[in-house]
């Protein structure tokens, strides 16, 4: 029998609320949920970080401003303006302990057919890029992200629990370079690195496709590519009860998990 | 891949190392899947913990793996050295890269870890 993806489809929801939601997938993945593709988006401008990134380098003043919400991310990496973009994440039950980039490879392989879709040309990319520190997700790449002519088009974290591999991901669709760079300290550093390192699809194609169409065109190429047969699906009361119990323990708007770094 | 003889290993892939006090890490074969560890998240010294349970968080590149008790008991000591050099899991899993010290509370509880040869043929199956 072919393996089945359950696909959820959430309507806006805070960055407080969609952590929430993506820790429970890990949480309460396996052996109780299937393979699950979560297509999300958010209320309003959010800035998230990495597991275990520091803060320090954000700028609160500019934050507060601007009204930007900052989430922690139950994934690795480095920050995210999440704007204009589809945001999808992807939990994949298992109990075996692959290579990092085990996952990565085959997640690879989904989005180069998605784009091949849109009739654009990825780089085949095995190694990864010049490493900085930079604070910003788009300002590096890492073996298997998509990148085009080496800049950065879709970013890719993980975090695996005791059920399973979650992936958290980003395709930029528009990207406005100054503002992400305002959200930062060292501004001008990074606003000249996102010149030659960051791509949004609105530089590659005109116009843009609407968000509904990329699900489309990423569900095909996971159906093609991981041979899976796909499901729209629906939450189970347990997820979503584990869900508001992260929220508010963990995710509320002004814990301390955001900024403990 | 180095699996000493004288450790007891875990399913979630830490190796134990008998003492008064038992002694406890990410395995070779651990720290390779992994790639290079950046962070570690230790457990909390002084902490009582269940076998099985969520004691820390590792991060390489881009993804975070947790880390689970190989023993209930209580966390004595941890390797604070790995809050400078995360790199030491890579270098050195089964010495500087050391995780924790933990004081056992069930002696019983050693017979649910596997030994050299049977954490090879669990590795098998990985």
């Amino acid at each position: 029998m072919k393996k089945v993806v359950r696909v959820l489809v959430d309507p806006p929801l805070s960055g407080y609320e969609n952590m929430s939601r993506d820790e429970a997938l890990l949480e309460m993945g396996f052996p109780d949920a299937p393979l699950t593709l979560r297509f999300f988006e958010w209320e309003e401008e959010t800035l998230s970080v990495g597991r275990f990134q520091k803060t320090a380098e954000m700028d609160f003043s500019y934050l507060e401003a601007k009204n930007i919400p900052l989430v922690r991310r139950p994934t690795g990496g480095r920050a995210i303006l999440h704007d204009k973009e589809v945001t999808f994440s992807l939990f994949i039950p298992t109990s075996s302990f692959e290579k990092h980039t085990f996952y990565y490879k085959e997640l690879q392989k989904v989005l180069t057919r998605m784009m091949e879709k849109m009739g654009i040309k990825v780089d085949e990319k095995t190694e990864s890029g010049i490493y900085t520190s930079s604070p910003y997700c788009f300002s590096i790449n890492v073996a298997h992200e998509i990148t085009i002519g080496g800049r950065k088009i879709i970013g890719v974290a993980q975090a695996r629990g005791e059920r399973g591999n979650l992936f958290q991901a980003s395709f930029i669709l528009e990207g406005n370079r100054e503002e992400v760079a305002s959200c930062f300290k060292k501004k001008e550093k990074i606003q000249k690195e996102l010149e030659n390192s960051l791509l949004a699809l609105c530089e590659v194609l005109s116009p843009l496709p609407e968000k509904r169409k990329i699900y489309r065109l990423l569900l095909e190429s996971l159906r093609e590519e991981w041979g899976v047969e796909i499901e729209e699906g629906e939450w189970s009361a347990e997820e979503l009860e584990k869900a508001e119990e992260l929220f508010s323990t963990k995710y509320y708007p002004g814990s301390w998990y955001h900024t403990e770094r | 891949m180095n699996i000493p003889d004288n450790l007891l290993y875990t399913r979630e892939h830490f190796w134990v190392k008998k003492g008064d006090l038992a002694t406890c890490g990410i395995t070779d074969y651990a720290q390779n899947e992994l790639g290079d560890v950046i962070f570690v998240e230790l457990p909390e010294e002084g902490k009582k913990v269940k076998q099985g349970d969520k004691i820390g968080e590792v991060e390489s590149i881009k993804t975070v793996s947790y880390l689970y008790a190989p023993l209930s008991g209580e966390v004595m000591e941890v390797n604070r050295e790995l809050d400078k050099r995360p790199e030491l899991i890579n270098q050195s899993p089964y010495g500087e890269g050391w995780i924790c010290k933990i004081q056992p509370e069930n002696e019983e509880e050693f017979k649910n870890l596997m030994n050299k040869e049977e954490y090879e043929v669990f590795l098998k199956t990985q």
